[in-house]
C-alpha cells in the first residue's frame, strides 16, 4: 500500500541542466573503461542519480568523459564508513555553491557532498524532499512534509529555505505535495500536485523570496502539477495528467486516463499558454530549448513515447516519435537532458528490477553510445 | 518420501490408492512440535520458504520456481484462497492440530477430490488430526515462550462422543514484542584500505497479537466420514518494512496491520453401491484486513485502507470404481470471491474436472482434465491437462513422472489496483514436466532412503508490473517465461535397536530457473540449496540438529554484483524430553545457533540467535 503509492509517485524531476562548465580536477574513482567517443562537448562530468527500488538504496554514479570511464556507486567510494550509503530515494540533485546537494526523499535527509571528491560535508533533515532549486546564497527544497497518499487528513507541503553558508534553516507553507520550483525575478514559483489527495491541486504557490512568505496561490488551467522551469520570464510546469475510476461491463472498478499529461506556461501576471500537443510529464531546459518527453497515446491507452524539443522564445515546437529515430531503443524514459555545448541528448532507460541504461544521442538523433546504470535511474547533471 | 521412521504413523485409509505418493511430507509429532507450519516444512526439497522475518513477518513457499501463487493450499482437501494478491500466510497456520503436511507435484490423485485440486502446479495439502478411534476425552495444554518476548499459550480438548462422533476444539493465544538486534554492515577495498561500517540496530515495530479458535466435528459413520470446522483469526501486529537509511529521528515504519479471518468449512465422502462414492465440500470464508499507513513524520496523520475479502466454495465428486484396474471419477466445483474496498472486484468460476486410473500390479496411471471458466474480473478459459504415471517394480524401487499444464489467473491486485488503464491480461501459464525415482530398503538396524527428481518447467506469460511509457504509472503485463531445470536430492539413512534411533537426513536442489528476457537466474532463486539433520532417540529424550545452506541469489534476473544477495548458513537445534508416565514434554529449541547475519527477502533482516521453550501437558 505505501509501497504502491511509493511507486506511483517516485516520479522525479529531472536536475536542470545547468549549462555552465567547471574546471575538472583529478579526482579518480574506480572504474569501468566504457566506449563514449571523444565527442561529448566540454562537460568533463555527468553525475546520474539512481534512485534504487524502495528500499534499495540509491546510488550516485559519475560518467568520467576526460577519462572514459563510468565510476558507480561513487558516495560509497568516498565515504565507505557512512552506513547505509547515501539514503533512499534519490528525487533531485543539484550544484549549489560548488556543493553537489542531493535530495533523499525516503531518508528525510539531503546530503550535501563535495566536489569533485564527493566527500560527505553535512546531512540535513528535510522532510522528504522532492525536488531543489537555488538562488543567491539560498537553495529552495520542495517538502511532502509527512503526508500519506490516501489519508483523510490533507497535509500541506512545505518550501525549506536553507542558508548555504550557515546551514540555517526556514520553511513556509505551501500548496499539497508539492513538486518542482523555480525562481522568477523576485519570487519563487512552486507547482502543487496533490497527488496523495483524492482531488488534485492545480494551484502554483508563489513565495516573495524578500520576506520568504506566501505571496499568493495562482489556479491554473491543469490539475496534478508536476516539474517546473523558468525560461523567456515564463514559468513552464507540467502535469501528471489525470486518472478516473469507472465501473466496467462486469461492474468492477477500473482506472483510466481522463486528462493528458500537458505542457504550460505563465507569465508573472497570470496569463496562460497550454502547449496543445506536448503530452509529456519530465521536462528539462538548455539554453532556450525546452526539452522533454512522454506518452503520446495515453489517452487511447497505447505507447507512443515521444521527445519534444520546444522553443521557448517561440510558439513552435518539435514532436519526434521514438520509433521512428533511433530512440526506438529506450524502453522506458525517465530522465532527460541536453548538453549545451554540443546538443547531444541524455535519455535515461530505468529499469526498477535491474540495471537501467543511459543513452547518448547527437542533435540529429543518432545514437552515440550507452552505458549501464543502476537501478532506477531518474536524475543527470552535467559538470 | 521424506518421512522419518521415527515419525510414521500408519495413514488413515482413504478413499483409494494414490497414483502418486507427494513429494515430501511430514508428519506426526515433528509436525506438531514445529512453531508453525513454514517451519515444519521448509527442509522439503525443491522448495524455498520467503520469510520477511520476525514474529508476524509473512511466510510464503515457491515450489521449483514457479511462484507462490501456483502453489494451492488445501485443508481437508478445501482450498484456502487470496483473491486480492493470491498470497497466503503459512505463518499463521499452527501445526498442533494438523496430522500429516504432504506438498504434491502437480496434484493429489486420489478416486475423490475437488476440481479445484487439478488445476495449480503443485498443491500443498494439510490434513487434521482426528481423535484416536480408541480415544477418550483428553486435554491438551500447550505453552510456548521465548524470544521476542514471545509468550503462546494454547489448549485442545479432544473428545468422543460415540463410536462414530468426535470432536476437537483448540485455541491459542501468541503475544510478542518482536524485537531483535541485527547488523547492517558493507566492507569494500578502497585505496586507504579494507574500510566500511558494522552497525548493530534493532528491529522495532514488529510487534504481534494473535487469537486464534477452531471448533472441529468429525462424523465416520460406516463407508462414509463427515467433517465440519468453524475458525475464527483475529490479529494486530506492526509492520516494520524494509530497513533502508532513515533520518535518526524518525522510525523506519508505524504502520499496523489487523486481521480477522472467518471460515466455516464442511465436507463429506460416502460410499455408494456398486463402486460408486460421492464428495460435497463447502465453505464460506470472510476475511478482513485493515492496513493503516502512518507517517513516519508526523504520526498523527495517517491513511486506512480496508479491505472485506469473501469468498463461497462448492464441490460435488463422484467416483466410480468400474473395475479392480480402472478408476473414474468426475467433479465440479464452483467459486465465488468479492474484494471490498474503496474500489470493488469480484469473480466467479467454475471449475470441472474428469480423470480416470489404471491401477494394474506395479503400474499406476492418471489421466486428468481440469476446465475453468471464470467471469466476473476478465473472463477466463483454461484447460488443464495432467498425466502422472507411477511403476513400482518391487519394495525397494519406484519410478514416476509428471506431464502438466496449469495457470494462475491474474488477482484483483493485477487486474485493478496495480495498473491504470486496464489492459487484458492472460492467465499466467505452467508447462511442467518431472521423473523422479525412489529407492527404500531395511537391513536390519538399518534403513535407507533415497529420491530424485529431476524436472523441467517452463512459465510463460508471466505477469509483470512494468513503469509504462508514462513513467509514473505502472501496469501489469504478460510478459517474458521462464525455463526452469530441476534436481531434487533426498537421502536418508537411520539406524534403530531397541530403545535408541539415529537417523540423518541430506537434502538437496539444484535450480536453474532463467528468465528467457535477460538471460539470468531469476529474483530470489538460489542454484544451489540444501539442509542436513541428524537426530537421536534414547527413550524419552530426542535431540535434533537442522542446518540449511543456501547459495548466492540475486535480486534481478540481471545477475549483477550490485544485486546480489550473500549465501547463508543458519544452523539449529532442539532437545525434547517426554517425562515418562505424566503426560508432560519439554521442548528446548535453538534457532540460528551461530547467530548468523542473514536475509531471505532483502532489506527484511532475518533474527540471529534465538531460543524457544515448549512445554506439552496430555491429561
Amino acid at each position: 500500500m505505501k509501497k504502491i503509492s511509493l511507486l506511483v509517485f517516485s516520479a522525479v524531476l529531472v536536475a536542470i541542466a545547468s549549462c555552465t562548465k567547471e574546471n575538472a580536477s583529478e579526482v579518480t574513482f574506480a572504474g569501468i573503461e566504457v566506449e563514449v567517443g571523444e565527442q561529448n562537448g566540454s562537460f568533463s562530468k555527468l553525475y546520474i542519480l539512481n534512485e534504487g527500488t524502495f528500499p534499495d538504496e540509491s546510488t550516485l554514479d559519475l560518467l568520467d568523459f576526460k577519462n572514459k570511464k563510468y565510476c558507480t556507486d561513487i558516495f560509497a567510494q568516498a565515504n565507505p564508513e557512512v552506513a547505509q550509503g547515501i539514503g533512499n530515494t534519490g528525487n533531485d540533485m543539484a550544484v549549489v555553491n560548488g556543493k553537489l546537494w542531493v535530495l533523499l526523499n525516503a531518508s528525510n535527509q539531503v546530503a550535501v557532498l563535495h566536489l569533485p571528491d564527493a566527500k560527505l560535508e553535512r546531512v540535513l533533515d528535510v522532510e522528504s524532499p522532492r525536488y531543489i532549486a537555488a538562488e543567491g546564497k539560498y537553495a529552495y527544497i520542495t517538502s511532502y512534509a509527512g503526508a500519506v497518499y490516501g489519508s483523510e487528513e490533507m497535509v500541506a507541503g512545505k518550501v525549506y529555505r536553507i542558508d548555504t553558508g550557515n546551514y540555517e534553516t526556514q520553511t513556509v507553507e505551501v500548496g499539497y505535495q508539492p513538486e518542482g520550483l523555480a525562481v522568477l525575478g523576485n519570487k519563487l514559483y512552486v507547482a502543487n500536485s496533490g497527488g496523495y489527495n483524492w482531488m488534485h491541486d492545480n494551484r502554483i504557490s508563489v513565495i516573495d523570496l524578500a520576506s520568504f512568505k506566501l505571496d499568493k496561490q495562482v489556479r491554473t488551467p491543469v490539475t496534478n502539477l508536476f516539474q517546473m522551469v523558468v525560461a523567456q520570464d515564463k514559468v513552464w510546469f507540467s502535469s501528471y495528467g489525470e486518472s478516473t475510476w469507472s465501473q466496467d461491463a462486469e461492474g468492477n472498478w477500473i482506472q483510466s486516463v481522463s486528462a493528458p499529461q500537458t505542457l504550460v506556461s505563465m507569465t508573472p501576471d497570470g496569463k496562460f499558454t497550454e502547449w496543445d500537443g506536448v503530452h509529456a510529464n519530465r521536462i528539462s531546459l538548455c539554453g532556450n530549448t525546452l526539452v522533454a518527453f512522454g506518452n503520446d497515446a495515453e489517452m487511447e491507452g497505447g505507447f507512443d513515447n515521444c521527445l519534444y524539443l520546444v522553443n521557448t522564445t517561440g510558439t513552435t515546437f518539435q514532436k519526434v516519435h521514438f520509433a521512428d529515430t533511433d530512440l526506438k531503443i529506450v524502453g522506458n524514459p525517465y530522465a532527460v537532458l541536453m548538453n549545451g555545448s554540443n546538443n547531444d541528448i541524455y535519455i535515461a532507460d530505468a529499469s526498477f528490477t535491474g540495471g537501467s541504461k543511459l543513452h547518448c544521442f547527437d542533435s540529429a538523433l543518432k545514437h552515440k553510445w550507452t552505458v549501464e546504470t543502476g537501478v532506477g535511474t531518474g536524475h543527470l547533471l552535467l559538470q | 518420501m521424506a518421512q522419518e521412521a521415527d515419525s510414521l504413523r500408519a495413514a488413515r485409509v482413504t478413499a483409494s490408492l494414490q497414483v502418486a505418493p507427494p513429494s515430501a511430507a511430514i508428519a506426526g509429532p515433528r509436525l506438531r512440535q514445529a512453531a508453525n507450519l513454514p517451519d515444519a516444512i521448509r527442509g522439503f526439497s525443491g522448495l524455498q520458504l520467503r520469510d520477511y522475518g520476525g514474529a508476524g513477518g509473512l511466510k510464503t513457499i515457491n515450489v521449483r520456481s514457479l511462484g507462490s501463487a501456483h502453489t494451492a493450499i488445501f485443508l481437508d482437501g478445501i482450498p484456502i484462497d487470496n483473491a486480492q494478491n493470491a498470497q497466503v500466510d503459512l505463518g499463521r497456520i499452527p501445526t498442533d492440530g494438523l496430522e500429516k503436511v504432504e506438498l504434491f507435484q502437480g496434484q493429489r490423485s486420489q478416486l475423490l477430490q475437488t476440481a479445484r485440486e487439478y488445476g495449480s502446479a503443485s498443491a500443498l495439502h494439510l490434513t487434521s488430526a482426528q481423535p484416536a478411534p480408541e480415544g477418550r476425552n483428553g486435554f491438551k495444554v500447550r505453552l510456548r515462550g521465548g524470544s521476542f518476548g514471545t509468550v503462546s499459550p494454547a489448549a485442545a480438548w479432544e473428545s468422543r462422543w460415540s463410536p462414530v462422533l468426535s470432536s476437537r476444539v483448540q485455541a491459542g493465544f501468541t503475544h510478542a514484542h518482536g524485537r531483535y538486534p541485527f547488523h547492517v554492515k558493507d566492507f569494500r577495498n578502497t585505496p586507504e584500505g579494507y574500510k566500511g561500517y558494522d552497525t548493530v540496530m534493532v528491529r522495532q515495530n514488529c510487534d504481534l497479537m494473535e487469537f486464534r479458535t477452531d471448533a472441529h466435528l468429525f462424523y465416520t459413520p460406516e463407508g462414509g466420514r463427515y467433517d465440519a470446522r468453524v475458525s475464527w483469526y483475529d490479529a494486530s501486529r506492526g509492520i516494520p518494512g524494509p530497513v533502508y537509511k532513515q533520518a535518526d529521528r524518525y522510525p523506519l515504519s508505524d504502520d499496523r496491520q489487523v486481521d480477522r479471518n472467518l471460515s466455516v468449512q464442511a465436507g463429506g465422502e460416502q460410499e455408494l453401491t456398486s463402486g460408486l462414492s460421492l464428495l460435497v465440500r463447502a465453505k464460506y470464508a470472510r476475511d478482513v484486513l485493515q492496513y493503516l499507513d502512518v507517517s513516519e513524520i508526523d504520526p498523527a496523520v495517517s491513511a486506512q485502507w480496508n479491505y472485506l475479502q469473501q469468498s463461497g466454495f462448492a464441490s460435488v465428486a463422484l467416483g466410480w470404481k468400474a473395475s479392480e484396474r480402472w478408476h473414474f471419477s468426475g467433479a465440479v466445483d464452483g467459486q465465488y470471491e468479492a474484494l471490498q474496498s474503496r474500489v470493488s472486484a469480484r469473480r466467479k468460476t467454475l471449475f470441472t474436472a474428469v480423470s480416470a486410473s489404471f491401477l494394474d500390479g506395479p503400474w499406476r496411471a492418471s489421466a486428468a482434465a481440469q476446465y475453468q471458466y471464470s467471469s466476473g474480473a476478465g473472463t477466463y478459459r483454461f484447460l488443464s491437462p495432467s498425466f502422472i504415471l507411477t511403476w513400482t517394480p518391487d519394495r525397494s524401487w519406484e519410478f514416476g513422472g509428471l506431464l502438466k499444464r496449469s495457470c494462475r489467473l491474474p488477482t484483483f491486485n493485477d487486474l485493478y489496483y496495480s495498473q491504470i488503464t486496464v489492459r487484458k491480461l492472460e492467465p499466467e501459464e505452467v508447462y511442467q514436466s518431472a521423473a523422479h525415482w525412489s529407492w527404500n530398503r531395511r537391513y536390519e538396524h538399518w534403513h535407507f532412503q533415497a529420491r530424485e527428481e529431476l524436472y523441467f518447467n517452463y512459465v510463460r506469460n508471466k505477469l509483470i508490473a512494468v513503469p509504462n511509457g508514462s513513467l509514473f504509472r505502472w501496469s501489469m503485463y504478460n510478459l517474458g517465461g521462464v525455463r526452469i531445470f530441476g534436481d531434487d536430492w533426498d537421502l536418508t539413512a537411520s539406524w534403530h535397536s531397541g530403545p535408541t534411533t539415529l537417523g540423518a537426513t541430506a537434502r538437496y536442489t539444484y535450480q536453474w530457473a532463467h528468465d528467457t528476457g535477460t538471460g539470468g537466474q531469476i529474483p530470489y532463486i538460489p542454484l544451489h540449496s540444501a539442509n542436513f539433520r541428524i537426530f537421536w532417540n534414547q527413550g524419552g529424550w530426542r535431540v535434533d540438529l537442522q542446518g540449511f545452506l543456501t547459495g548466492e541469489r540475486f535480486t534481478s534476473s540481471t545477475n549483477r554484483d550490485d544485486f546480489r544477495i550473500a549465501p547463508w548458513t543458519t544452523w539449529d537445534a532442539s532437545l525434547t524430553y517426554a517425562f515418562p508416565g505424566t503426560g508432560l514434554t519439554l521442548r528446548v529449541q535453538l534457532n540460528n545457533l551461530l547467530n548468523a547475519n542473514y536475509e531471505i527477502i532483502r532489506q527484511y533482516p532475518m533474527p540471529g540467535f534465538n531460543a524457544f521453550c515448549t512445554l506439552d501437558y496430555l491429561f
